[in-house]
């Protein structure tokens, strides 16, 4: 019976192997190359502009279809390509009626970009909290770093000690600005490659959200209001010149926020259909407008706003997964099932399988047969009925198992 | 007459398994001595933002280590079976032959463990002393596949060697690499934090292979 057993286990692990290796083969070898479509906004003709690169192709249609070559775009486009206008001297000094800076458009010009890896990635519970106005300027790195337990402690890097000063001074600060420990979560840019620090967003036990910052050695600390029943999940902090604001947040039901600064608070982004697991978050500024891409697998769509984050208008464009291209198509013939360990969406590992593709059973089927021809000739066919229904659900996978690993009499 | 066995496999791995003790040890002082460098000439708070923020692993040497320990203790413990079918005797001991491989084994698994367990703990308290203890935590998540690699390199040697015919070697030697590959993933802490339990649940389906092997070996199966 366990030898019986050892068989099957050595079967369940090629099957395994087969469901992670034989679709990764068959991708390296036929996967096409898949380019989304980028979708810009024209304040000069008032439409979204959409950029189709790559494939030897460079060309922009906009959203009625009228096709513009790169250097037509460049004009329509004009504040997202101020450093080639202004080097040819084509730059317009006003638009929309409003007389406008190269410095100005400089500044103005933001982007984020939050992929569905930067959301929840593996991370060390340790934070450095910097210096927001250092007196020589620079950002620098802390002595210590922070973690929260029932307190919010500061361990020093050179002895591995708590420093009770820090600990206690903080922990007062956050107590006293109505936080709870422990906190849930904390968010911050620890990097010194930034224009200025914003320090750390914290999620109390409370899911009130705190801002905290070290200014002259000194916390501030503030409780930043927030609509009733929001959590966040996760909060993308990224300082950029223009000091509106500071990064996106993402709710537990997966509704957006921009993270406003002078004063603290979220502003709501009119955007529907986000998932943080799977879809990618593209949010461009200029002078006047705003606009946020949702891009999953396949279609976008594009949110334009103005400054004050009020919906104007949307664009949604599609365009072939892999699924559907013939490679794709094909796939689901071969394979029940694939098995990916990374997904490309998260850094963790896990056991991602693809739906079961019922394509699949004409090519099962014929793998029972050839497997009950393969056995009769080597007069095995008696109890077989757990190889076939092996065979039937996981096809290839099954089939190469068990005729790797023969039956034990 | 488990005892006897016992001390017959321990006689086979001993020098093996010393000399694998042995380099442990050594991989853990030379990670030890590159901490106490780095902390030294980078800085301590540069060195811990190396290491917490950009997720640097100071002790990537234990990506491969484990599983070298397993391929070594299995090869010194079944080898001398194969050669002028040693095997043969083993398996007309007053015990059924089935028990007899999986005592084999267990005692193989067993003094893994213990070498195991033991380097998780020096390097426990190694990690400790430089760091804070969610560094410890990171280190234990991040290493626990690569240890499990360990044990299935052994169980797969054992097996291996069991087997007569070279083909079917070849294969089960194949589909081990490719399983054993999907264990030794090392781009960032803890990544497996969420899928070791079921890669432990499948890694253990390898430890009884060498009764799929056995029963060929006893059989005399030629092809």
């Amino acid at each position: 019976m366990i030898t019986r057993l050892s068989r099957i286990f050595l079967v369940i692990l090629t099957i395994f192997v087969g469901a992670v290796y034989l679709p990764q083969l068959y991708w390296v070898s036929f996967e096409p190359r898949i380019i989304p479509p980028m979708v810009f906004y024209s304040p000069v003709i008032q439409k979204f502009m959409i950029g189709h690169f790559g494939h030897g192709k460079y060309y922009f249609t906009d959203e009625d279809g009228h096709k513009y070559n790169r250097i037509q775009a460049d004009h329509l486009l004009p504040l997202l390509n101020f450093r080639i206008l202004a080097a040819r001297d084509e730059m317009p000094d006003s638009l929309l009626g409003r007389p406008i800076s190269l410095n100005e458009v400089h500044r103005n010009n933001v982007s984020i970009r939050i992929t569905p890896k930067d959301v929840n990635p593996p991370q060390i519970l340790l934070y450095p909290l910097f210096e927001s106005k250092p007196q020589r300027l620079r950002l620098g790195l802390p002595d210590e770093y922070f973690r929260f337990t029932d307190r919010m402690e500061f361990i020093n890097a050179k002895t591995n000690q708590i420093n009770d000063s820090l600990t206690t001074i903080f922990t007062q600060t956050l107590l006293k600005a109505g936080f709870h420990f422990p906190a849930r979560k904390v968010f911050g840019n620890p990097t010194t490659r930034k224009p200025y620090d914003a320090g750390y967003f914290i999620v109390d036990h409370d899911w009130q959200l705190f801002h905290l910052k070290k200014i002259h050695g000194k916390p501030y600390c503030k409780n930043v209001p927030i609509p009733e029943n929001v959590k966040i999940n996760w909060i993308s902090v990224k300082e950029k010149e223009l000091r509106e604001f500071c990064g996106i947040a993402i709710t537990e039901d997966n509704k957006l926020y921009m993270v406003m600064l002078n004063p603290e608070r979220l502003q709501k982004l009119p955007v529907s259909d986000y998932n943080r697991e799977q879809d990618h978050i593209i949010f461009m500024g200029n002078l006047f407008y705003r606009y946020i891409t949702i891009r999953s697998e396949g279609h976008l769509t594009t949110y334009l706003t103005n400054r004050d984050y009020k919906l104007l208008k949307t664009y949604k464009e599609k365009w072939p997964t892999r699924y559907e291209t013939t490679a794709g198509v094909l796939s689901a013939f071969i394979f029940p099932f694939e098995l990916n360990l990374q997904s490309g969406k998260t850094y963790f590992i896990n056991f991602n399988f693809s739906s079961f593709s019922w394509k699949a059973l004409y090519l099962n089927v014929i793998l029972i047969l050839a497997a009950i021809l393969f056995l009769i000739k080597r007069k095995f066919v008696t109890r077989r009925w757990f190889d076939l229904v092996l065979i039937l659900l996981t096809g290839i996978y099954g089939f190469i198992g068990v005729l790797l690993f023969e039956q034990i009499e | 007459m488990v005892k006897a066995l016992f001390f017959k496999e321990w006689l086979k791995i001993k020098w093996a398994y010393w000399t694998m003790a042995l380099l442990t040890f050594l991989v853990l002082i030379k990670i030890g001595l590159n901490l106490s460098y780095y902390m030294r000439i980078l800085e301590a708070k540069t060195f811990w933002y190396q290491v917490i923020i950009m997720g640097g692993m100071f002790f990537q040497d234990f990506v491969y280590l484990p599983a070298l320990i397993g391929l070594v203790i299995g090869f010194t413990q079944f080898m001398p079976e194969i050669s002028a079918d040693r095997l043969k005797l083993t398996l007309h001991l007053p015990m059924k032959e089935n028990a007899i491989l999986l005592y084999m084994v267990g005692y193989g698994t067993l003094m893994l463990l213990i070498l195991f367990a033991g380097t998780y703990l020096l390097f426990s308290i190694m990690v400790a002393y430089f760091f804070p203890f969610q560094v410890v935590k990171a280190v234990w998540i991040s290493m626990a596949p690569w240890f499990l690699a360990g044990f299935v390199v052994y169980w797969v040697t054992s097996a291996v060697f069991v087997e007569r015919i070279w083909l079917k070697r070849i294969i089960i030697i194949v589909i081990a690499v490719l399983f054993t590959e999907t264990l030794l993933y090392h781009y960032a802490y803890e990544i497996y934090r969420y899928s070791i339990g079921y890669f432990f649940i499948l890694a253990l389906l390898w430890s009884i292979g060498i009764l799929y092997t056995g029963y060929r070996f006893k059989k005399g199966v030629l092809k």
